[in-house]
């Protein structure tokens, strides 16, 4: 902790974070726009193709939040692993309970 | 030996300076102190809280055959009354976190320099943009609430062509419309709601940190390692506020 | 900054102490002391494995005896009982309060309580817990969150009765019992805090695990135990707060009249004014919670019983490594399988079938532990304290319950015993038995360390033997009434023709249940007897066991060791390492050229 940062890490790691930023802010706007094009140009016509981009660049925020901003990047190995792995119990339990939604919209139908 | 036998030498209280963070001992296996150790795995905890909310509402939601749209909901913006603006104001808000967590990580990295003015001027700008954001979702909630939605009740009602239209303008124009369903009010408020409460506790974090800056404790301490943990709760607020902003606003 | 003279200092604060004395309040009520929170939570789940068996022995007596009535009991619970019969409300209170109070406070916050805050410290060679305060504040919000539960039980509607798994609509309409209404609430709002309490637990023991080790001991130096606890803590910590979102939601249906599990539903030909959610919901929220919860219950005692075990036969642990890998795989298993508990739901039956595949996979890692358990003890020469005989009670209990889970894990099978008595069998012997006699290991082992004093071991073996047998007699002729379709929850079978003819069975489980329960009375004697009067320890080291806790002064005062921490040079598991040397080796002793030559030839 008392080893200071020297000036030539410290001007990198703020262009690291700015760099961050814009992508962040270039990806939401990619997104927004996605989203308004669908509701003034194509409304009539489904929107999964669109949700499934706007999911993958909403992932691809979701990693530079953690990676830059939270650092993640830059710890050792074993430590992105020991927390990113349990995040396989959620994909299951959004799989599963995807299944179940729709599951229940065909029951209705 | 027989000192170590009475009772009442060993039994003293001794009060311990701090956690012996690796004493004497075994490096941490990854190098992280035993405080951001601990806010990360309670993070992590916290991104299962949030996911059972998620998806609860996913499943309500995909159990629909319709929902409303959200570009006709979240279409007003403050000060401009009557002027529709879809996602305009969530677009702000959402510009607002990000830059109040990228703030936060500028003040995190003036304190591995030392440099308490730094750290104080990048957690204020942190501090009033998250204020900003929960202004922004106040006025949004107030807004909505002002419509008749409720949690038990949704004024999006569904109409002929499955376009999305508040009751009071459809029974104006006199369209046939269908309930919508009220779920929407119920996840919309719960789950932002559930959010905005971390928001509130993370600004009274950074106001604690920016306090203790002004008043010199981390630096006589010689590190700012509180920042930093309050920083990496600050930045969940926003890895949230992300799928909260895809799922309720852009799908 | 702490600094690694910390040791010294802790010395120095020893010779120091004379000068300020601790009260009574600082040393037993507000202390931040991992053991004596410890013993905190293990006073608090006695007092509450008390209770949640006496509300047990009461719903027996009403299955044993449906037509008596029972006026002596009347006057004592006299909120439950009517004309001396208990009140149908009253049986399903009871059960609810049973399974709440034995799953989430005796055998969740109480077992690893307990053994999590005495061990871990001690075993890994640490002063304290990562973060004392927030160790203690765990122990205060468990208790805060069971004096609300308990003054549920005193309330004139009537406690919480919709089952511990509080499915709604049961547990939301407050028109559903009379229990729903205040009681439900109240179960609520303990649950959460209840689930801060777990995970300011869970998060710092995973810290000090991973980070306050002391010099030389490495992840896999550490005793089973620990690794058993640091999984635990984690499946906790992950679990519960599925379990906060489910019960959050449950609060708004509740209260704000939101529709998360609620559809159309109407009471008296009236609808009320819910619409659009889905009680399948939480059945699945609560079961991401549930499924793992039973691990959190038996992964400790899985720890306490493979070292017990070895330390009794003298012999190292059978598979060390085998032991954490087959930890780690249930631990992510566990978060697989949850809907096994809702085949008959009516859910997607290609989701169901999935489901099977994951519950069936359990059995994979948790065979090799009891393979392990066996092969440990294999041709051992084993010295059968106490501890050793609950432990190998604990293996026998594992193995009977778990054979009836794969069962139950076909989900064609599970349509036919669902919601029987078979479900009950099993999971009593796999987690509820199990796990007790884990715990009564632990305790009958380690209470040397806590008191400096012996348990009376005469008392030791009545108490388990009348367990052991008393246990089996109870749960394993629910197995035959579940495989012949009675079902559970029942207030009164004599109602029914067919279920009427199982009356002797329910006799027998009823009369047994109140031995079993009046036995654990000897327990408890023992144990505060043992605790003033028992035989006292003269030794540092009575059970000759190598890991570190032993290496503490007899009472070890807060910081445990009172010079430097020790320092570790080898595994915890070297016991009759070498024909003619010494029996045990303790993991402080440093590694000759012989332990080198061996550790060569047989790599563990
Ligand atoms: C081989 C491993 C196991 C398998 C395949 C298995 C399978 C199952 C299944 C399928 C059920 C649902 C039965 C039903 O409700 O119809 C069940 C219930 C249950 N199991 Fe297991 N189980 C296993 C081990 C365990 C263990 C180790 C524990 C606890 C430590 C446990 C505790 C429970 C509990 C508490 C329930 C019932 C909960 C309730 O409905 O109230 N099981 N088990
Ligand atoms: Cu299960």
């Amino acid at each position: 902790m008392s080893s200071h940062l020297d000036d030539a890490t410290y001007h990198k790691q703020v262009a690291a974070i700015w760099r961050a930023t814009i992508i962040i802010a270039v990806v939401t706007v990619f997104e927004v726009g996605l989203a308004l094009s669908h509701y003034f140009f194509f409304y009539h016509h489904p929107k999964a193709i669109i949700n499934v981009f706007m999911v993958l660049a909403t992932l691809m925020k979701a990693f530079y939040i953690i990676a830059e901003f939270m650092h993640l990047k830059y710890e050792y190995r074993s430590f992105i692993i020991i927390l990113t792995l349990p995040l396989i119990f959620l994909v299951w339990l959004i799989i599963a309970l995807s299944v179940e939604g729709t599951f229940w919209l065909r029951l209705i139908q | 030996m027989a000192e170590l036998l009475d009772e009442n030498v060993i039994s003293e209280h001794i009060t311990l300076p701090a956690p012996n963070n690796n004493e004497g001992g075994e490096d941490t296996p990854f190098k992280v102190s035993y405080g951001k150790t601990m806010m990360w795995f309670f993070l992590l905890s916290d991104a299962f809280t949030f996911t059972g909310f998620l998806i609860a509402y996913g499943a309500i939601r995909m159990s629909k055959t319709w929902w409303p749209d959200p570009n006709v909901v979240f279409a007003g913006m403050p000060f401009l009354h009557g002027v529709n603006v879809p996602l305009g104001l969530v677009s702000i808000m959402t510009t607002i976190l990000i830059l109040s967590s990228v703030f936060v990580v500028r003040a995190v990295i003036e304190g591995h320099r030392m440099n308490q003015k730094g750290v104080a001027f990048w957690l204020f700008l942190g501090i009033l943009g998250g204020v900003a954001f929960l202004g922004c979702q106040a006025w949004e909630w107030s807004h909505l609430i002002h419509d008749g939605m409720t949690p038990f009740y949704n004024v999006y009602h569904a109409g002929p062509e499955g376009e999305t239209i508040k009751l009071a303008l459809a029974e104006k124009a006199k369209t046939p419309v269908s309930p919508g369903p009220p779920m929407f009010g119920g996840s919309f408020f719960g789950i932002t709601g559930f959010h905005g409460l971390h928001v509130s506790i993370g600004v009274v974090m950074n106001i604690v940190a920016l306090i203790k800056t002004l008043n010199g404790t981390y630096q006589r301490r010689g590190h700012y390692e509180m920042v930093e943990k309050f920083g990496l709760y600050w930045h969940f607020v926003d890895l949230v506020w992300v799928f909260v902003f895809l799922f309720f606003y852009l799908i | 900054m702490v600094t690694s003279s910390t040791g010294e200092h802790a010395l120095s604060m020893i010779g120091a102490g004379s000068h300020h004395k601790e009260t009574f309040i600082s040393k037993y009520i507000f202390s931040t002391d991992h053991k004596m929170i410890g013993k905190q939570f293990l006073y608090t789940g006695m007092a509450w494995a008390v209770i949640g068996g006496l509300f047990s022995v009461l719903f027996r007596v009403q299955l044993a005896w449906p037509d008596e009535t029972f006026p002596f009991l009347e006057q004592i619970f006299s909120n439950w009982f009517d004309e001396g019969h208990m009140t149908p409300e009253a049986y399903y209170a009871l059960v609810t309060m049973h399974g709440t109070i034995m799953v989430f406070f005796v055998l969740t916050a109480s077992l690893s309580g307990t053994f999590a805050n005495f061990l871990i410290p001690l075993q890994i060679g640490a002063r304290d817990m990562a973060s004392p305060i927030m160790n203690a504040l765990s122990y205060w919000l468990f208790l805060l969150s069971s004096l609300i539960m308990l003054a549920s039980i005193f309330l004139p509607t009537g406690m919480a009765s919709a089952g511990w798994t509080i499915y709604p609509p049961l547990s939301i309409l407050p028109q559903a019992s009379s229990g729903s209404g205040m009681g439900m609430t109240l179960w609520l709002v303990s649950m959460v805090f209840f689930i801060a309490s777990q995970l300011l637990a869970g998060i710092n023991y995973i810290s000090t695990v991973l980070n306050l080790r002391t010099k030389g001991m490495t992840m896999t130096r550490m005793p089973l135990t620990v690794w058993a606890l640091f999984f635990t803590a984690i499946i906790g910590l992950l679990s519960f707060p599925v379990l906060f979102s489910a019960a959050v939601l449950l609060v708004f249906d509740k209260g704000l009249g939101t529709s998360f599990y609620l559809s159309d539903i109407f009471i008296g030909g009236k609808a009320l004014g819910y619409s659009g959610g889905n009680a399948i919901l939480f059945q699945h929220l609560f079961w991401f919670l549930g499924h793992p919860e039973v691990y959190i219950v038996v992964l400790p005692a899985m720890g306490i019983v493979s070292e017990i075990l070895s330390l009794s036969a003298r012999k190292p642990v059978f598979g060390y490594k085998a032991m954490i890998l087959s930890l780690l795989g249930i631990v992510v298993l566990s978060f697989l399988v949850w809907a096994h508990h809702m085949f008959v739901t009516g859910m997607n039956p290609f989701l169901g079938s999935v489901f099977a595949l994951f519950t069936l996979l359990i059995a994979v890692p948790s065979s090799v532990k009891v393979f392990n358990w066996l092969t440990t003890i294999w041709k051992g020469n084993i010295k059968m304290t106490v501890a050793a005989v609950f432990s190998l009670g604990f293996v026998s209990m594992f193995i009977s319950g778990g054979l009836t889970g794969i069962w139950l894990g076909n989900a064609t099978v599970d349509i036919q015993l669902h919601d029987t008595y078979f479900v009950i069998g099993h999971f009593h012997l796999v987690m509820g038995v199990a796990a007790f006699f884990g715990m009564f290991a632990g305790i009958y082992h380690w209470f040397p360390k806590m008191f400096g004093r012996f348990m009376n071991e005469t008392l030791g073996y009545i108490h388990f033997f009348i367990t052991f047998i008393g246990g089996y007699l109870i749960f394993w002729p629910m197995h035959y009434l579940g495989m012949s379709g009675v079902p559970r929850r029942y207030y009164d079978f004599n109602e029914f023709h067919a279920f009427s003819e199982y009356h002797d069975m329910n006799l027998l489980i009823s009369v047994s249940a109140i031995v079993v329960f009046a036995a654990q009375f000897i327990f408890v004697i023992n144990f505060f007897y043992s605790m003033k009067r028992g035989r006292k320890s003269t030794e540092l080291n009575p059970w000759k066991v190598n890991t570190l806790e032993w290496t503490t002064p007899i009472i070890p005062g807060h910081g445990n060791w009172p010079g430097d921490l020790p320092t570790v040079y080898r595994w915890p598991y070297d016991y009759s390492k070498f024909e003619d040397g010494p029996d045990f080796i303790p993991q402080t002793v440093p590694l000759t050229e012989a332990d080198i030559e061996s550790d060569k030839k047989n790599l563990h």
